[in-house]
């Protein structure tokens, strides 16, 4: 499964960005560019989804890409690499085709993580709760995690006799439609009373599959019951009470202040004297704002007719290179406006 | 103080009924503020004999131990059992974690740390914001450059406990023989410490050694004890790919036992996965290093193989030790080959840098003198002369040890020769030392005589006999050896229903309830 993320990636990036803006989506990296690229090369289904991926696996699982003559090196960059025609027929013998359909990082990545980990400590606690065993090791060591379990079950006033035929019915409705093989590894990595879940390392060991395979079928089935508990929430009222609260957390600190001055009226210029930074550091908090907010209005900074210029050029130039555009486009169009036309041209296709 | 005062603390705090052997004696002598040195046999209960003084005492207790893993496993364990005011300073917080524990350290009754973090003079100063009652050192042997563990920022404790105001000292260890004792007094300038020594004979273990001509013969024993009796087993090698293969090994012929490596290299999340799993009886058999161990505290280990000897008799003892802590009858089997001593003569080779390394350090440092000794250099040393972490830190300590880096400067000196000859001789000494106690373990592999003996004198004057499966020199075999009980077969969840049903407790109670029951093998 990484390996075709992998190909599926450079197959869409066209040889137009290096191998490393790969790493950089699936690490989920908080910048204008990589966001920019989620977009652009609708990828943003990948993105974020392994935050602990490492730079020397990855270089690793390229490497063997191009042993096994998936990749190539790439005509535009040095030390980059980009998909041949067998890495292309690769593709279609995915395994895991569904998992893969299921993933949505942009949209959960980040509070898909949170919700994880809060389904696996809710369930230790419910089970422990039915035999009324009070000493045990918490799965999730993270403070603020177990805060939240916590709260949650402050709320309930239901027995855990009850929760817990809440809780499977819930999971029974969403886990039915799914291959039950991956239902198993789901719920085989959930601890309870006198048992302690499978890791990662263990359940790949049990599946002979990659561990990093297994790590991603587990965050595709997490975003694929956060796609159905979103759609109807009625249905998964236990689920829902973990689901984790809508974050502006997607959006970088810096961007979160830039925005709430936005918000209260001032201009761009004002607010770069304000915070004493760089008009264009305010640009790019900007850009990474309509990328993430699609509500948020950017008619004060692009026309409508001027975005369609762009993406037209864009469709005749077949490019996203920014100075391809900016050249074709010339001294009416400033590199901000491109970027903030390309954020929302994205927007509008992924 | 009051016995049954302390026995009803106990009780309060712990839930146990009784004191197990030694813990009374040496929290009786704790709460009357002896310094303290207490060796007890390992699965004996050694936490409690600080655990407990440090409750019932007022101000904050300072627990050193040396391993990270150890330290979070007892703050986890004290958190479950609801003592919450303890807290593990690592080097693996972030800055405002530590922080965070800073600002609130006066609230903790117990602080783990590592005797490396004691080292630095901004966690000195927050320490030294408490009035600490006691001052622990777990594992004290690694205070002795004769022990087998060696770790030169134990001996900087006694400065630690200098500047804590010379709170009172428990020094705790399972294998600290006499000599061994008297370096850690002497270490820590406490010369008429209490001592409590409890001897290390375990009864309830049978000593075996089974002579083999190969590593598949020892494949082959392995598969025949396994599948012989259904126990909780360990299973120690010296190499980490080795536990690794034979763990597959074994996972791929026994469908109905559950079967996992652990040793050092794995990530946190999945060590403790593998430890609370084997708590839990969900796997019952462990190939493992010697990373595995210290800290388990789990009862029912019925069988502990050595696949490889380690390098001392002191090691054995401890790892052997882990098994029958419930009392019950357990065995301790050694597959030994012609050959086995060349792997740990390998390692001790490797143990500490080569006399060449070693002048190509100090003549580097020498370039360097009147610098601030820093994170680069460290850094430089490490990768350009390829030093492991034990290397490195024999040869940081012998730095400061001759004065070559004097309060994290690097001073310059008279005679590169002189400097590197005095520490070559002191490598050749740790060598000579470790040769001394390879040797000693391979003679007693070869012994005709009581192999409990043998092994036991070494370490005590005397020893306990036993009738019922003493040793292989004393006309018993394991084949004798009863199981009065197995672990159950290996039970798979067939469907994901009903696995989240059981774990939720949902429609089993008519069903018989599983305990030994597990899905990590196939």
């Amino acid at each position: 499964m990484f390996k075709t993320i992998i190909l599926i990636s450079s197959d869409q990036l066209k040889d137009e960005r290096t191998i490393q803006a790969i790493y950089h989506i699936l690490q989920g990296k908080k910048s204008i560019q990589t966001i920019q690229d989620a977009y652009l090369y609708q990828l943003s289904t990948y993105y974020g989804i392994l935050p602990s991926l490492k730079q020397s696996f990855f270089n690793q699982t390229i490497q063997d890409l191009v042993n096994d003559g998936y990749l190539e090196p790439s005509k535009t960059y040095d030390h980059s690499y980009t998909i041949t025609k067998e890495g292309r027929q690769a593709i279609k013998k995915e395994v895991f085709p569904e998992m893969l359909s299921f993933l949505h990082g942009r949209k959960y990545g980040a509070q898909g993580i949170r919700f994880e980990q809060r389904v696996l400590l809710f369930v230790q606690v419910l089970s422990n709760k039915q035999v009324n065993n009070m000493n045990y090791v918490p799965v999730i060591d993270d403070y603020a995690v177990k805060n939240d379990i916590k709260q949650i079950f402050r709320q309930l006033q239901s027995s855990s006799a009850a929760l817990s035929e809440q809780f499977f019915k819930e999971c029974h409705d969403l886990l039915s439609p799914i291959d039950h093989q991956y239902a198993l590894l789901f719920v085989q990595r959930f601890s309870g009373y006198k048992q302690y879940g499978m890791s990662l390392q263990q359940l790949s060991q049990s599946v002979r599959q990659p561990e990093i395979d297994i790590l991603i079928i587990y965050r595709s089935i997490i975003h694929y019951m956060m796609r159905k508990i979103r759609l109807d929430a009625s249905k998964y009222p236990l689920l829902s009470l973990m689901y984790p609260e809508d974050d502006n957390t997607q959006l970088t600190i810096t961007a979160r202040q830039t925005k709430s001055f936005v918000d209260q009226g001032y201009n761009l210029e004002e607010i770069a004297t304000h915070r004493n930074l760089k008009l264009n550091t305010i640009y790019d908090h900007i850009v990474e704002i309509a990328l993430i907010d699609a509500s948020f209005l950017i008619d004060s900074f692009i026309h409508e007719e001027e975005i369609a210029t762009i993406l037209q050029t864009v469709h005749s130039l077949q490019t996203y290179q920014l100075r391809e555009l900016k050249e074709a486009l010339g001294e009416e169009y400033s590199y901000f406006q491109i970027r903030l036309a390309l954020a929302r041209g994205g927007t509008m296709n992924g | 103080m009051d016995e049954s005062f302390i026995l009803q603390q106990l009780k309060k705090h712990f839930s146990y009924d009784q004191f197990r052997t030694g813990q009374l004696e040496i929290i009786q002598s704790v709460l009357a503020e002896h310094d303290t040195l207490a060796v007890l046999p390992t699965g004996t209960g050694k936490s409690i004999c600080y655990q407990l003084p440090a409750l019932m005492l007022e101000g904050t207790t300072i627990i050193v131990s040396p391993l990270i893993s150890l330290m979070i496993d007892q703050v986890k364990e004290l958190h479950a059992k609801h003592i919450k005011k303890v807290v593990a300073i690592t080097s693996f917080m972030n800055y405002q974690e530590r922080q965070k524990v800073f600002a609130n350290i006066q609230s903790y009754k117990m602080i783990f740390i590592s005797p490396e973090l004691l080292q630095y003079a901004s966690i000195i100063r927050q320490l030294k914001k408490l009035s600490v009652s006691l001052f622990v050192i777990d594992e004290a042997h690694c205070i002795s450059q004769w022990g087998h563990a060696f770790r030169p920022d134990y001996l900087r404790l006694v400065h630690v406990i200098h500047q804590l105001n010379h709170p009172t000292v428990l020094a705790l260890s399972a294998t600290a023989p006499p000599h061994v004792q008297t370096h850690i007094e002497q270490a820590l300038h406490r010369p008429s410490m209490k001592r409590f020594i409890y001897p290390m004979d375990r009864l309830n273990i049978g000593l075996f050694v089974k002579k083999v001509s190969s590593d598949n013969d020892k494949n082959e024993a392995l598969f025949q004890l396994t599948s012989a009796y259904h126990v909780p087993t360990l299973i120690y090698f010296s190499s980490r790919a080795q536990a690794e293969e034979t763990a597959q090994l074994l996972r791929e012929s026994f469908v109905n036992r559950s079967v996992a490596f652990y040793h050092g290299e794995m990530e946190q999340t999945d060590r403790i996965t593998v430890q609370q799993q084997f708590m839990n009886d969900q796997i019952d058999i462990i190939c493992c290093t010697s990373a595995f161990g210290m800290g388990i505290n789990k009862g029912n280990i019925r069988l502990v193989i050595h696949y490889h000897f380690p390098g001392q008799l002191e090691s054995f003892i401890q790892e052997i030790g882990r098994a029958g802590r419930d009392g019950k009858q357990s065995v301790s089997i050694v597959l030994q080959a012609p050959f086995d001593h060349a792997l740990p003569q390998y390692f001790l080779e490797q143990e500490l840098p080569t006399d060449e390394t070693i002048d190509h350090i100090i003549t580097f440092l020498q370039g360097q003198s009147k610098k601030v000794f820093n994170q680069e250099h460290e850094k430089y040393i490490r990768e350009t002369f390829q030093l492991t972490e034990t290397q490195w830190r024999f040869m940081r300590y012998q730095l400061e040890f001759h004065g070559m880096i004097k309060e994290n400067i690097i001073q310059s000196i008279e005679s590169i020769a002189v400097n590197s000859t005095s520490i070559k001789n002191t490598r050749l000494r740790r060598i000579y030392d470790h040769q001394k106690n390879l040797s000693m373990a391979q003679t007693w592999l070869e012994e005709t005589d009581c192999l409990r003996k043998k092994l036991y004198l070494h370490f005590q004057d005397d020893y306990t006999e036993v009738t019922h499966l003493c040793c292989s020199n004393c006309h018993t075999s394991y084949n004798d050896w009863k199981l009065e009980e197995a672990t159950k077969p290996t039970v798979y969840s067939l469907s994901w229903e009903k696995h989240l049903q059981q774990l939720l407790q949902l429609g089993v109670a008519n069903e018989p309830k599983r305990t030994n029951s597990t899905h990590v093998t196939k």
